[in-house]
């Protein structure tokens, strides 16, 4: 089954074309991977699946149906920025959360945030940038939702601790017909994880492939593929 | 239920900017209290008077606050991402506003109320109803007429400080020139009948119920525009 089908998507602003002619599909359950360097049009993509910004032109179907309140619903969107209240302590914004979302699994967020190591009673100001980078992910994934967009989600989590963090959260943390889309610039680290892989360059795909499929055919990790063609 | 949430995270964020609002108008009111022997009759109400412009501004930039403050913060895509259309959303801000202007008016009236009857005792009157409606309409009139204009600059990519005076100087205007046109019509609804008696003087004067029904229709009016917006055009 189709999670995610996209054609001809564009997205402009101004003059410039952050996006522009993406045509690809997601399958249910399969772990996407998204790289590119800053400014190819990863954060735009997820954000036009979020239902946080409108095609300029093309065609977006979560399940069949336009990014809307409807799609919102089994879309959980983790942002690249620090988009949580700063008055809030850890452990609000979690309440928070769960009270608007059907899907939000209050045990899974109880093992997040002891796995995490975040302070609930402690305010989002007074949290350091790697607790909030945590606090960000628990609150994604707290949730049974039938897509998870991760934007950046090793951005601000401490060299070592990357790896573990998502390694365990992707394996432990979700379920085998939840669909992923991971956008990062952090390939090295994510890598692993991908079951598919898409690059980006100025807004267009360059290269698109089965992630396993790249690795014998090249013989050469996604890794150093990413390389040859940033480089 | 999910509005609600977002209603009781709006009073939670604003409760400091209401409480400092409030007691900065019970700390004049009650200079004005205590200086009235020493004032001529009728000055300290002409002044406690003020505390409704003083409110009526802090409205507007409470208005124009309540969704810049999301931009600010980047707390924008916090609350585009939750699963609740324009109309929710729109709502939420515009109960929290209602809130707000509703405490002021009290607040604001009852001092005012109070004053009068200190500074000029002996009067006797029947014009606090439509002395509350009047001013409350007004107060949530500005309020979400603020929060109109700054989604609507947000909604840009270029310009936006620029477009938005401009549309908020057209608005007015156009608003002033709908108000007038609409006054026949207006002045067929009933008034109230207030009668004021200062020491056996007693005057006689109708306040119409459009001046404080034409606002709250604006005020619908905009809450519309305002969710269709959100809905339609409103992008992080």
């Amino acid at each position: 089954m189709k999670a995610i089908v996209i054609e001809n998507l564009g997205k402009r602003f101004g003059t410039l074309w952050a996006v522009r002619d993406l045509s690809f599909h997601i399958d249910e359950g399969k772990i996407l991977g998204i790289c590119g360097p800053n400014g190819s049009g990863k954060s735009t993509l997820l954000k036009i699946l979020a239902g946080l910004l409108r095609p300029t032109r093309g065609m977006v179907k979560i399940y069949g149906k336009n990014p809307s309140k409807h799609t919102k619903r089994v879309v959980s969107y983790m942002s690249e920025i620090d988009y949580l209240y700063p008055w809030m302590k850890a452990g609000e914004i979690l309440d928070f959360a769960a009270s608007f979302y059907e899907d939000w699994d209050e045990r899974k967020r109880k093992d997040l945030v002891n796995f995490l190591k975040i302070e609930e009673d402690k305010k989002i100001r007074e949290l350091s940038r790697g607790m909030r980078g945590r606090l960000k992910i628990a609150l994604a994934l707290s949730r049974r939702a039938k897509i998870y967009l991760l934007d950046e989600p090793l951005s601000g989590i401490d060299l070592s601790s990357r790896a573990k963090i998502l390694d365990a959260l992707v394996r432990e943390y979700r379920g085998q017909e939840e669909t992923m889309i991971i956008s990062t610039h952090l390939v090295r680290e994510a890598e692993p994880l991908f079951e598919e892989v898409i690059f980006l360059k100025e807004g267009e795909i360059i290269l698109r492939g089965d992630a396993d499929e790249l690795r014998e055919t090249r013989g050469k990790s996604i890794t150093e593929i990413f390389l040859e063609y940033f480089i | 239920m999910k509005i609600l949430k977002l209603y009781i995270k709006e009073l939670k964020e604003n409760y400091n900017w209401m409480m400092f609002s409030l007691l900065a108008v019970i700390a004049f009111d009650i200079f004005l209290l205590l200086r009235i022997p020493s004032m001529q009759k009728g000055s300290a109400t002409v002044l406690s008077l003020l505390t409704f412009v003083v409110l009526l501004v802090l409205m507007f930039v409470k208005g124009y606050r309540i969704i810049k403050r999301e931009w600010d913060w980047n707390t924008k895509e916090f609350l585009l991402t939750l699963p609740l259309n324009g109309f929710e959303i729109a709502l939420a801000m515009t109960l929290e506003l209602i809130t707000e202007a509703m405490l002021y008016t009290l607040v604001a009236t009852g001092l005012f109320l109070l004053i009068l009857s200190r500074d000029l005792s002996g009067i006797k009157h029947n014009f606090a109803l439509p002395l509350f409606l009047v001013i409350f309409s007004y107060f949530v009139f500005t309020g979400v007429y603020a929060v109109f204009i700054e989604t609507f600059s947000l909604t840009l990519r270029k310009w936006r400080k620029t477009i938005g005076f401009m549309v908020f100087v057209i608005l007015t205007y156009g608003l002033a020139k709908l108000t007038n046109l609409l006054k026949p019509v207006m002045e067929k609804l009933p008034s109230f009948k207030v009668t004021i008696d200062y020491m056996g003087q007693i005057t006689f004067q109708h306040i119409n119920m459009g001046s404080f029904i034409l606002p709250l229709i604006y005020t619908v009016l905009l809450y519309i525009c305002l969710s269709l917006l959100i809905d339609k055009k409103m992008e992080v």
